[in-house]
């Protein structure tokens, strides 16, 4: 683990116990995550990026286990490493980092409330859970949590149960529960998906800010391309349970490697450019139990294949710099943005045989 | 026109005022060759009773949902409709089909196709005018051969215990129209027109991934050989990679059957793809209506420019600057007096809050509800992106 890094998974793999064996649902993936750090984990449902934030809170549901691999946590005071993976979902490390040191927000805002309790009731639980605090200073530190993420009268909305907020303002409620202990980590799982264009942009703005203010580093899961491109420093493909390509967001999105990536962004419809038809990927996602043989995304890939690609499943492995230094040298036009800081010291990752020619030799 | 309940003379009153509405709607439709409009909705309004009717009065507070809704959708584009949930989209869209009841205006439909040579020689063709709120609901039967619906979500819109060559035979042996192997000619073929594999179509819906049973669902909506339909949010429910193949046949389909699309949706980008024509609701009311570029690249309504703003562009090196609206959207149970966008707009002043705009012509094909349109300046969506 990197001495900068909060948070490294190495190597997890997580699968589906079931009554025949198991079934590989997460095949092995790493990645870290730096103080700070946006990093977008991407890719299409049933590609294992919500199976793999759900882990880091070892919240996996029935039947799913880790069945491999590290998910190391540094304390940032203490810089004690505790490996997640390791604790019972329910031991007392585990209750003691989940909601405190490392926080999720989910999807459905609604589905996330208890619908008997008040808004505020809910996030003082969590307060009370961690700290030790007085009722009142609870309910004080709520009213305080709902006020930084942007909720009107927040002394009178504290009081309120979720039906009486709206979708956007259950979200940012959702936000304000799990910021109530300062969390290091915030793991956000499609935090926008069910919300509006506008409240969409307010709630991006909302995490960013907190981001800078408070330091926090998030592990942003979307399959939405547009919100990786304006939000995160780093961004991970999955495809079936891997990581494809990882790289800094610039590096994925002006000079994508991997056949999924470069068909992933061109299939988007994109504004300001006359498109006749859009450049689908032709059939969809194979169903897990028909994992193909070799690389997982074979049976879409249009590129001329070779025959490791139906062989063996290609590695992670950092592309030649050289070629992405050449590469870099005519988009460093732009200098002022975040993605060059970034790119230095990201590597570009990519796992396919087209492009570790070496590889199959 | 606040009133539902008011005694008989006020009712009368109110129907003048809407016959007067209706009147200086319909000037402004004159202005285009009425021919090309397939579905005229005139002052469309549906509204929901938020609590029972009284034995001996009618106290009852209505939401409106769609609240004086004027639209044309003209033969063979694709209008888009966008605006936030609940802002009465999908409202409109079932109202337009009498899936849901309209409360009040008009739904024009111009059965037939129009005739060509007919036009060139004295303008008169074969088409018919039918308002489809007068027509009693076991007549709507014959009209929803013509008017299809697909729907968001295609793993509730399938039923599970049917298979699918069952699914898409199903309106046909609903209406008759046939039987017997010809039945199966017509699954067998609108199954390939979509791209369903015909050797599956004995299979059940659980079977297949969300793309193919929203293609499932486009082949039961085709096989009627409709002439309208009213896609809701067709793709939403989807996967990237597969909503473009759906947006694409979509496309393919309107060429090739000449098709007019009603096309539902809050993914901007897709609609910007989609359609033709773009209108923008806002709490049951239109806010702006325009072609495509205009409505994305010069909005004249605050609204659009603020939804404009927030769409998130998929290139890192151009950084959003979203408008951010303030506060929450009024409850369309009891909307604000004004302009409905008022409570939120950065460029309201008191006349906004105290009249509804009119939605007025401000260019060709160009609709806007704004007080402040020709005052103000707004950004496009690639202007504020970067």
């Amino acid at each position: 683990m990197n001495q900068n890094e909060l948070l490294r998974v190495e190597e997890l793999h997580i699968s589906l116990q079931m009554d025949k064996g198991s079934l590989p649902v997460v095949n092995g993936i790493s990645f870290g995550l730096k103080k700070g750090q946006i990093l977008a984990l991407v890719g299409e449902s049933g590609c294992g990026k919500s199976v793999t934030s759900l882990s880091l809170m070892r919240l996996l549901g029935k039947g799913l286990e880790i069945s491999g691999g590290q998910i190391l946590f540094r304390h940032p005071e203490s810089g004690d490493v505790t490996d997640i993976a390791a604790l019972g979902s329910n031991d007392k490390a585990m209750r003691k980092l989940r909601g405190d040191q490392i926080a999720m927000i989910f999807q459905e805002p609604m589905s996330s409330f208890s619908p008997l309790h008040t808004i505020g009731e809910q996030i003082m639980e969590v307060v009370r859970l961690h700290r030790k605090v007085s009722k009142l200073d609870a309910r004080k530190r709520a009213i305080e949590l709902l006020d930084k993420v942007g909720i009107a009268d927040p002394a009178q909305a504290v009081d309120r149960y979720p039906h009486e907020f709206s979708g956007g303002q259950r979200q940012r409620a959702m936000i304000a529960r799990a910021l109530a202990c300062d969390p290091s980590v915030l793991v956000a799982d499609e935090p926008t998906t069910a919300l509006d264009v506008t409240i969409q942009a307010q709630i991006l703005k909302l995490l960013k800010d907190l981001q800078q203010e408070m330091g926090m580093a998030i592990i942003f899961i979307t399959h939405d391309l547009g919100l990786v491109a304006q939000m995160a420093d780093e961004v991970a493909i999955m495809y079936m349970g891997n990581v494809v390509e990882h790289g800094a967001t610039r590096a994925i999105f002006k000079q994508p490697q991997h056949p999924y990536t470069k068909r992933l962004l061109q299939a988007i419809p994109r504004l300001g450019v006359i498109q006749d038809k859009l450049q689908s990927i032709e059939g969809s996602v194979p169903n897990l139990f028909e994992r193909p043989v070799g690389c997982a995304f074979n049976t879409r890939c249009t590129e001329q294949q070779r025959d490791a690609c139906q062989q063996r499943l290609p590695a992670l492995r950092a592309i030649e710099p050289l070629g992405l230094v050449a590469q870099q040298g005519t988009a460093a036009v732009v200098s002022n943005d975040v993605g060059v800081v970034n790119s230095s010291d990201v590597i570009h990752s990519v796992a396919c045989h087209l492009i570790h020619t070496e590889a199959v030799a | 026109m606040s009133n539902l309940n008011a005694s008989s003379t006020i009712k009368q009153n109110k129907a003048s005022i809407q016959s007067e509405e209706t009147g200086q709607t319909e000037a402004r439709l004159k202005q285009q060759p009425e021919n090309d409009h397939l579905l005229e909705i005139r002052n469309l309004e549906v509204a929901f009773p938020l609590s029972k009717k009284g034995m001996f009065r009618d106290n009852r507070r209505w939401l409106r949902a769609v609240d004086n809704v004027s639209l044309n959708i003209k033969r063979g584009e694709t209008l888009g409709l966008v605006g936030e949930s609940g802002s009465g989209k999908t409202t409109l869209g079932r109202a337009v089909l009498r899936l849901v009841e309209p409360t009040g205006g008009e739904v024009i439909y111009r059965t037939g196709k129009p005739n060509p040579s007919a036009k060139n020689s004295s303008g008169i063709d074969d088409t018919k005018e039918i308002d489809l709120r007068t027509v009693p609901m076991p007549e709507m039967r014959n009209f929803w051969r013509q008017m299809q619906m697909i729907f968001q979500d295609p793993y509730a819109s399938l039923n599970p215990r049917m298979t699918v060559r069952d699914i898409i035979a199903e309106p046909l042996i609903v209406n008759g129209l046939a039987k017997g192997s010809d039945l199966n000619d017509k699954v067998m073929e609108i199954a390939n027109i979509c791209g369903l594999n015909t050797a599956w179509l004995s299979r059940y819906p659980h079977a297949f991934s969300g793309g193919q049973r929203q293609r499932i669902a486009i082949a039961r909506a085709l096989v009627m050989q409709p002439e309208f339909i009213v896609c809701d949010e067709p793709i939403s429910a989807l996967d990237v990679s597969i909503q473009a193949q759906i947006l694409n046949l979509l496309k393919e389909l309107q060429q090739s059957l000449k098709l007019t699309y009603l096309f539902i949706a809050h993914d901007l980008a897709a609609v910007a793809y989609a359609a033709d024509r773009v209108a923008v609701m806002y709490v049951g009311q239109l806010m702006e209506v325009a072609p495509t570029e205009s409505l994305y690249y010069q909005p004249r309504h605050p609204y659009t420019e603020a939804l404009m703003s927030a769409i998130p562009n998929p290139d890192p090196d151009c950084e959003m600057a979203p408008v951010l609206l303030e506060g929450e959207r009024p409850d369309p149970a009891s909307p604000p007096p004004g302009c409905r966008f008022s409570t939120r707009c950065p460029y309201a002043v008191d006349r906004c809050k105290q009249s509804v705009p009119e939605l007025q012509p401000v260019a060709q094909d160009h609709y806007v509800a704004c007080h402040r349109v020709n005052e103000l300046t707004l950004k496009g969506a690639l202007e504020l992106a970067g």
